[in-house]
């Protein structure tokens, strides 16, 4: 449904633009009155601020659309499908920005219309190679469990303990459709690092993969409203991403989020501008406005991710600032890892396992 | 030979000629269907695998045709950045390739590999390890590499599973529109590969039977085995010569005859893929065991019906036909036996049932012919009682029965008294009337009226009255316990017997003598227990008559007397024993000698003398009385013309006439001759016949006395007074003198009615001018009271007895005889009346 749902916005997005086209072109000013330019955003769900957005709308005389993915690889699908068009803007993760840029799908940054990239720390714009010069860090995280408490004879403590679940657990685990975080966090789980290329690690992990399936009540992320079924208890452990954790703990406090044993993932996503945009300087100005502390920050405590802003994150409260699930603490970051650029016949390797489970 | 093989083998060929003929046409006919079957059997497996692959070729065409138009398909092969490839495009083209497979399963591996061989993605099932990714040298690979411009498809051992698969490859032939000019023309950027499972083939390679023991067989163009039936244990290869000549062979042509395996077979092929040849095996020998199957059903049918029609018919014609014929045998067997009141058992209606039909009513006529000659033989036609021959017959059964079942019992012999006497004077007629009255009445006395003896009978012997002939009569009373149920029985006869009874419209009276013999005691025999009877019985009339008596042992010593007597008396003819005394007759007046009566005497030489009243009824019952008065009618002649010749005046000699005599013989002509003989004047003969004799046959006695008073010979009625003694027809006898019966006489002193009685004949007799003899006459008072009365003759003691004829002579000299006190002669009684 999600799927049609995000063809049809494409669609409609595709229409606009065409609109946007035909239209003559209007200088940026805010002041002159000038038709509705839009923009179309692919992004995760609950990713972004709608109060933000409509914010953006109002002060640039413009029409944000959101068009939602459900993980990596299926962006990746929606991009290729449409070689990028549709979209101006679009949520890149970090490991990808690079491969993007290759095939052409978005534009360098434009650091003229981008002031606000000095508040960005540096740190989080360089994490991945050739992200610097064409995405600009969104938020970053990690990739742990988030479990309900109330409805586990044990909590889950190591990736083992959902890959190999017991029997309370069974048919009560979701799990990520994306081949790095699924993949790697088997190799993780198995003493391996989540970058392994080695042949014997990559199909033992396939193996403690496909073994784990028959107790997997989905792949597909879970929803993050009050409907999720984490919150319905039809699941009662999954893979999350840690600030998606808190989002759906509002609606249940026994949800908690953990970086397992052996190590999550630290991930990074980007913003980046659709290199086949027409409206690229409307996509620049709506990164630009992100990137205002007080927005970055107000986004912030709306994602409950920790923010690359370095001005906003000063404006955020201590509370905030001190939430372990939102940062978390250096051990975990030690035994996490970061997504790295894999071998050509390494990831092959790695997509072959993968394709392999998910048949 | 018996009929019923006669009849089967006449009938058996009209039955298995056609069976047999009907089961060698159906047999072929059969033969070539089953054939044709297993051979159709093979085409349609054979035929069957052939659209199945070329099925599964063009659907693995068409589908490499779809596959290879997927945007994705045709952006990964475009993109030359390996990075970008694997991190970006694999994952979404891997995810394309499990939605082709979810279509198409059948497609267990497709991939890509680029132009230098390198097997670029791939999407396999689970269980299948990679063998290697530089597919450069994969034969598959060098045959698209050879034909880059075309699909390319053959039949491959993957070395990935080691299974047979179908591989069929695209070359991808791009334009990069964002790269390359528009009229560049494209180039090859990879090759887009799918394997097909063809498991379903092979299995129906392996299990599809062909008849039982043909088989399936796939093999690539060289003869090498793909894959085989289940059925040859070992890996087979086909010659290449049977693989060229099969492959070669025109479609439909008839399958090749060859040698595989070393057995003849059958052998047909089809092409399946390019390089894939399935061939189909037939043993030869299974297709003629399969006509030899058929054959052999087909025979046994046959047989069977042959051999069902053959009881069948054999039971049909045993039924229909022999059975009866052997009941018609048996029928007739029986009825040769005698055994006449058969009854068939054939119910059936056809001829052989009428003729048994026709037979048992032929024994029935001839049953009762025989019952009818039967009852002839053993009947007495007058009176319908069982005769002699039935009698002794039932006898000898009834003796039988009594000696198994130590019984007793009874037979009784019954005479009629003086039925001679009856049938002499009334006729036979009446006699036989008689006889049928008498028969009535016996049957009444016994408990059963039907006399047909029922000799064949095992049941109780039971009463059983015979007619022996004439007047005798034997009843025999089975199982008696003692002689008084005879003797009650007797007594009860004769008291039947004695109630008068009428014979046209005369009155009479009769009686009969019974003798009786026991079982065992008198006789041990039929003839023994018959002749004791008939002694009894004669020893009853002796008795008497009227009456019955048991026979005693004594009774046949006297018979054996009486027959040794008769044999002596046979003698005493010849032996001159016998002699006649003469009794004088004196005038009652006078005193004179008027007669003289001829008694006959025997002198036995051992015995001495024998009376007459022993040896007269001897000569009587035996018929030598016929001897023995012709020849006192001779003796009495000669003595007659001896006394004359003496110089003797003598009066005449009065002789005898038994009524046996004068019934069968001719008395006149013995008296002619005698005389003549003697050459004697007649008139010194008499002839004295008894009342009896002559009233038993009058009309014949009127002649026979006519002829002898013709002759001059007078005659006397002896015995008067004691027969019919009626004067109303005694004038019609030619008769001279009476001589008044000494019963009369000899009462006549102390009986007044008596003399009476005498009186009155002797007036009566007188009144007919008939002479007057007393016989008799013993004493002085008798003598005076007959005289006074007018009796004209005087015989008897009183004045002398018989005497011997050489002293008549002396007594004829005083001619006149007085008698003067005379004591009477002891011997009167034995004075006979002849």
């Amino acid at each position: 449904m999600q799927y049609l749902h995000a063809i049809s916005t494409l669609l409609a997005a595709g229409l606009l633009s065409m609109a946007a086209t035909t239209a003559p072109a209007a200088p940026n000013d805010a002041s002159l009155p000038s038709p509705r330019q839009s923009l179309v955003l692919l992004n995760w769900s609950e990713y972004i601020d709608p109060e933000l957005v409509e914010k953006f709308e109002q002060q640039f005389n413009a029409e944000v659309r959101e068009v939602y993915f459900e993980s990596d690889d299926l962006r990746d699908d929606m991009m290729l499908e449409t070689s990028s068009i549709g979209y101006d803007l679009v949520i890149v993760n970090g490991i990808n920005v690079d491969n993007y840029r290759k095939r052409g799908w978005i534009a360098p940054l434009d650091e003229a219309r981008l002031p606000n990239l000095k508040y960005v720390d540096r740190h989080w714009r360089d994490a991945f190679e050739g992200a610097g010069g064409y995405a600009v860090p969104y938020f970053w995280g990690t990739l742990g469990i988030a479990y309900r408490k109330d409805l586990v004879e044990q909590a889950p403590s190591s990736w083992m303990d959902i890959l190999q679940p017991a029997e309370s657990l069974r048919g009560k685990i979701g799990m990520i459709e994306n081949s790095r975080d699924l993949m790697g966090m088997a190799l993780k789980a198995l003493g391996h690092s989540a970058n392994s290329t080695d042949p014997a690690a990559i199909k033992a992990a396939e193996q403690l993969l496909l073994a784990q399936k028959p107790y997997v009540k989905t792949y597909h992320y879970i929803a993050l409203t009050e409907e999720s079924a984490l919150v319905s208890g039809n699941i009662v452990a999954a893979m999350v991403y840690s600030g998606d954790a808190l989002m759906v703990q509002e609606f249940d406090e026994n949800i908690q989020y953990l970086v397992p044993a052996e190590g999550g993932n630290i991930w990074v996503d980007y913003l980046a501008v659709v290199e086949s945009s027409k409206n690229k300087d409307l996509a620049w100005a709506f990164i630009n406005f992100l990137n205002e502390p007080e927005h970055a920050a107000q986004l912030a405590e709306y994602v409950y991710y920790a923010t690359p802003n370095t001005a906003a994150e000063k404006l955020l409260p201590q509370e905030f600032l001190e939430d372990p699930v939102i940062y978390p603490s250096k051990e975990a970051l030690a035994r996490s890892e970061f997504h790295t650029p894999l071998p050509p016949r390494a990831a092959k390797k790695r997509n072959l396992a993968f394709a392999r489970v998910r048949q | 030979m018996k009929l019923r093989f006669k009849l089967l083998l006449l009938v058996l060929p009209l039955v298995v000629a056609p069976l047999v003929t009907l089961g060698w046409i159906a047999s072929g006919e059969l033969r070539t269907v089953s054939e044709g079957k297993l051979l159709e059997s093979m085409r349609s497996s054979l035929q069957h695998l052939e659209t199945h692959s070329s099925d599964q070729l063009r659907t693995a065409l068409a589908s490499i045709e779809l596959f290879a138009k997927h945007t994705l398909v045709k952006k990964y092969v475009l993109t030359e950045d390996e990075g970008e490839r694997y991190n970006l495009l694999q994952g979404p083209l891997l995810r394309a390739f499990a939605s082709f497979q979810e279509a198409f399963p059948q497609y267990y591996e497709i991939r890509i590999l680029l132009p230098d061989g390198y097997e670029d993605i791939r999407l396999t099932g689970a269980d299948i390890e990679n063998f290697t990714d530089e597919e450069a040298e994969s034969p598959l690979f060098r045959a698209m590499a050879r034909t880059p411009d075309r699909v390319t498809s053959m039949v491959l051992r993957n070395p990935d599973n080691g299974r047979v698969s179908l591989f069929v490859g695209k070359p991808l032939l791009l334009r990069d529109a964002a790269v390359d000019p528009v009229g560049t023309p494209p180039s090859l950027r990879g090759y887009l590969a799918i394997t097909a499972d063809m498991g379903e083939l092979e299995a129906h390679t392996r299990e599809d039977p062909i008849g039982e023991t043909g088989y399936l067989l796939a093999t690539d163009s060289s003869g090498a085995v793909v894959f085989q039936s289940d059925r040859i244990s070992t890996p087979l290869g086909l010659p290449q010569q049977v693989v060229t000549q099969a492959i070669g062979a025109a479609p439909h042509s008839p399958p090749l005859l060859t040698t595989v395996n070393g057995q003849q077979s059958l052998v047909e092929a089809r092409r399946l893929l390019p390089d894939l040849y399935v061939f189909a095996v037939l043993p030869h020998a299974e297709l003629l065991a399969a006509g030899r199957h058929v054959a052999v059903i087909v025979a046994a049918i046959t047989l069977v019906t042959i051999l069902i029609s053959g009881v069948c018919l054999f039971l049909a014609l045993h039924f229909l036909v022999i059975r009866p014929l052997q009941r018609l045998e048996t029928l007739s067997k029986e009825i040769g036996r005698g055994q006449l009141d058969v009854r068939h058992n054939l119910r059936s209606g056809d001829e052989i049932g009428e003729l048994a039909k026709a037979f048992q009513d032929m024994a029935h006529n001839l049953r009762r012919s025989n019952e009818q000659i039967r009852f002839i033989a053993y009947h007495d036609s007058l009176t319908g009682l069982p005769n002699r021959t039935m009698f002794q017959d039932y006898l000898n059964h009834v003796i039988a029965d009594a000696r198994r079942n130590d019984r007793q019992f009874a037979l009784l012999f019954l005479d009629i008294d003086d039925f001679k006497r009856v049938n002499d004077s009334l006729g036979h007629q009446a006699g036989d009337q008689l006889l049928q009255e008498v028969t009535e009445r016996l049957s009444h006395c016994l408990r059963r009226s039907d006399y047909v003896a029922r000799m064949d009978s095992l049941g109780e012997p039971d009463e059983l009255l015979a007619r022996l002939g004439g007047d005798e009569f034997v009843i025999l009373l089975p199982d008696i316990k003692d002689p008084h149920g005879a003797s009650s029985l007797a007594s009860r006869l004769i008291t039947t017997l004695a109630e008068p009874l009428s014979i046209d419209k005369h009155e009479f009276y009769i009686s009969a003598s019974i003798g009786i013999t026991l079982y065992p005691s008198d006789g041990k025999d039929a003839g023994e227990l018959i002749k004791n009877a008939d002694i009894a019985m004669y020893h009853a009339k002796e008795q008497g008559k009227n009456d019955y008596q048991f026979y005693l042992e004594s009774m046949n010593v006297m018979a054996h007397e009486r027959l040794a007597m008769e044999g002596k008396l046979r003698k005493a003819i010849d032996n001159d024993e016998l002699s006649l005394h003469y009794q004088p007759q004196v005038d009652a007046m006078s005193g004179a000698i008027v007669g003289l009566e001829a008694l006959l005497r025997w002198q036995h030489p051992e015995d001495g003398p024998i009376s007459p009243g022993v040896f007269i009824p001897v000569a009587e019952e035996s018929g030598l009385i016929l001897a023995v008065g012709e020849w006192v009618i001779n003796e009495a002649c000669r003595q007659g013309s001896a006394w004359r010749n003496a110089g003797l005046s003598t009066p005449p000699v009065s002789v005898n006439i038994s009524g046996i005599q004068f019934g069968k013989q001719d008395v006149p002509r013995l008296l002619r001759t005698a005389l003549s003989r003697h050459n004697l004047d007649p008139r010194q003969i008499e002839v004295e016949i008894t009342e009896s004799a002559i009233m038993s046959q009058p009309e014949r006695a009127v002649k026979e006395l006519s002829a002898i008073r013709d002759l001059g010979v007078d005659i006397a009625l002896d015995d008067f007074g004691t027969g019919y003694s009626s004067f109303s027809y005694l004038h019609r006898f030619p008769i001279d003198t009476l001589k008044i019966d000494r019963s009369f006489v000899h009462d006549i002193g102390s009986k007044e009615e008596n003399t009476e009685i005498v009186a009155a004949i002797i007036a009566m007799a007188h009144i007919l001018k008939l002479r007057v003899i007393a016989e008799g006459i013993e004493d002085v008072e008798q003598y005076a009271i007959l005289s006074e009365r007018g009796c004209d003759v005087i015989q008897g003691y009183l004045f002398s007895r018989p005497l011997p004829a050489e002293q008549i002579p002396q007594l004829l000299k005083n001619r006149i005889i007085t008698a003067p006190g005379r004591e009477p002669d002891t011997a009167t009684a034995a004075e006979g009346s002849v």
